[in-house]
């Protein structure tokens, strides 16, 4: 006997998705960008400074990606040697930065976006993958 | 009481047990830094950790984010692939007894391949090889 999977309501929830999209994204795009620059604040003030070149070489890059639904902020250490200071090496300990506050700020994002899909009126669950 | 540091201090026994690792870097295996003088190490780094709260006073479950590399200073064509290698074979998706820290592991995994570029030490102009890998470890306390 074959299984039957049958799924209800699918059209009707893409609908409100749909319609949710436009608002959500001009709510969440300076949500984001002020995270993204609170999280490039942290970075900056717990790197190591000996000439403020690593320091100064934190930025906040913004992309828009691909599709209409796509938003992206990049926090970027430009200076070559910023991954021999995060992850150490032979001659110098680690100084891990980067991960750690670059994953609170994807955290904080997150809640923030799935706050505003609630007051929306939909049902977020489960787990976001880094929370 | 959840003692994370215990599960640092079993991560870095559990290397240190393997013979076969140990033959490749056999200056050891060290907590961030490595020994004055070692040519051949590996080294273990806490790069992020975060807890999971429970509604009491409990945790859940812990996330730590370990970067664990060999290093090989190159004086005799010695390269880290081999050691990164075990590495892996002795963390990704092993089944790690975290029992003695009084824990219980739920995943251990590679999040990332680890391989920066040559390094040379400014003071002696030696030349040194790092590889290994970024892994993710799940655990919650037992007791």
């Amino acid at each position: 006997m074959p299984s039957v999977l049958r799924l209800d309501g699918v059209d009707a929830l893409l609908s409100e998705l749909a319609r949710l999209a436009p608002d959500l994204m001009a709510e969440t795009r300076p949500l984001q960008a002020a995270i993204a620059e609170r999280t490039a604040d942290q970075v900056r003030a717990a790197l190591p400074v000996a000439t403020g070149a690593l320091r100064a070489s934190v930025q906040v890059v913004r992309d828009g990606g691909a599709g209409p639904a796509r938003l992206v902020s990049r926090v970027v250490v430009g200076a070559e040697y910023a991954a021999f200071v995060e992850f150490g090496t032979p001659f110098m300990p680690p100084r891990p930065v980067f991960v750690p506050a670059t994953r609170r700020g994807r955290e904080a994002f997150a809640a923030a976006v799935i706050a505003r899909v609630r007051a929306h009126g939909l049902v977020v669950g489960g787990e976001t993958r880094d929370g | 009481m959840a003692d994370t540091v215990r599960v640092h201090d079993a991560l870095v026994a559990h290397l240190a047990a393997d013979a076969a690792l140990l033959a490749l870097c056999p200056d050891g295996v060290w907590w961030a830094v490595p020994p004055q003088g070692a040519t051949a190490v590996v080294v273990v780094v806490l790069i992020d950790h975060r807890d999971q709260p429970g509604l009491d006073a409990t945790t859940l479950y812990e996330r730590s984010d370990y970067l664990v590399k060999a290093m090989i200073r190159m004086t005799d064509g010695a390269m880290p692939q081999g050691a990164a290698a075990r590495i892996d074979e002795l963390l990704h998706h092993a089944a790690l007894d975290l029992s003695p820290a009084g824990y219980q592991a739920m995943v251990c995994r590679r999040i990332e391949h680890f391989t920066p570029p040559l390094t040379i030490d400014p003071t002696n102009q030696a030349r040194w090889r790092q590889e290994g890998g970024r892994y993710e470890l799940l655990s919650h306390p037992t007791a």
